[in-house]
């Protein structure tokens, strides 16, 4: 049961990764691309990395494509079929693909609770965190400043008035 | 127990369809797009290589590969943004500004 949910979800992230080579629109790629982060977050999660699956969810799912859409949005590409909303012709692959995801996250969650799982080996969050704060709080410091940086070329090359 | 080269396996599908995808839809938004499923890829062997020798380093490792990708896909972004303000592209191809005159005569 576990192998079966395993490799279907493998199957969706390599699927949906490869429909983005031959979609047109970027937001049916975008669209696609949020399916497969959501089936790789799966993949995490059934590895036995809760906090990872969760990340990702929460960054690439949430954050970067919200980035994503909003410079889409912003960029306006197309502007010719502007009328039609892209809903009515490229909706139903990404969202059959969400739903067996959607069957799947709700039959692991049954099984989770009811036998438990002595095949996956989880690694807790607060392993993960004695690791993190332990022997790679240096790493932690410069991810610190790379973010600094980040805002302030962020900041830099949105700014007005440029010439 | 899934075996350790299964997800590897997979990893490395998910890094070429990346590849793939950044060699042959040249439009920017599909390069970055493929950049993020490259490092889906890098990833997913990351945290399987981590599990397979119940370690945490392989988490520790996305973690901080998904701080890089956040930054860079913030700067990357503005970057294609003011690509199609100023030149109005959106193909890679295009952006031959700091290309060579390769008709004119040699100076």
């Amino acid at each position: 049961m576990y192998e079966i949910i395993f490799y279907l979800t493998a199957a969706i992230a390599v699927l949906a990764a490869g429909a983005i080579l031959k979609v047109h629109h970027p937001v049916h790629a975008a669209l696609y691309l949020v399916i497969s982060l959501l089936a790789l977050a799966l993949i995490f999660f059934l590895l036995g990395a809760p906090l990872l699956a969760v990340l990702q969810v929460m960054i690439y799912a949430g954050a970067i494509m919200v980035l994503f859409l909003f410079l889409i949005m912003v960029m306006n590409l197309r502007s010719e079929r502007n009328q039609s909303l892209p809903l009515p012709t490229g909706w139903k692959g990404p969202a059959f693909l969400a739903l067996i995801l959607w069957l799947e996250l709700l039959l692991l969650l049954n099984k989770y609770s009811s036998e438990g799982t002595k095949e996956i080996i989880v690694i807790e969050p607060k392993t993960v965190g004695h690791a993190l704060f332990g022997p790679y709080l240096l790493l932690v410091e410069a991810a610190a400043v790379l973010l600094l940086a980040t805002i302030v070329a962020a900041l830099y090359l949105s700014r007005k008035g440029r010439s | 127990m899934i075996p350790l080269t299964h997800s590897l396996i997979i990893a490395a599908l998910l890094f070429t369809l990346g590849l793939l995808i950044i060699l042959l839809r040249r439009e920017l938004l599909f390069i970055l797009m493929g950049l993020e499923v490259m490092f889906n890829g890098a990833a997913l062997t990351a945290i399987a290589a981590g599990q397979y020798w119940n370690n945490a380093d392989g988490q520790v490792l996305t973690i901080f590969l998904m701080v890089v990708t956040a930054a860079e896909l913030a700067v990357a972004l503005i970057l294609v943004w003011l690509a199609y303000e100023h030149f109005k592209v959106t193909q890679v191809d295009m952006l031959t500004q700091l290309k060579d005159d390769t008709q004119g005569e040699p100076p």
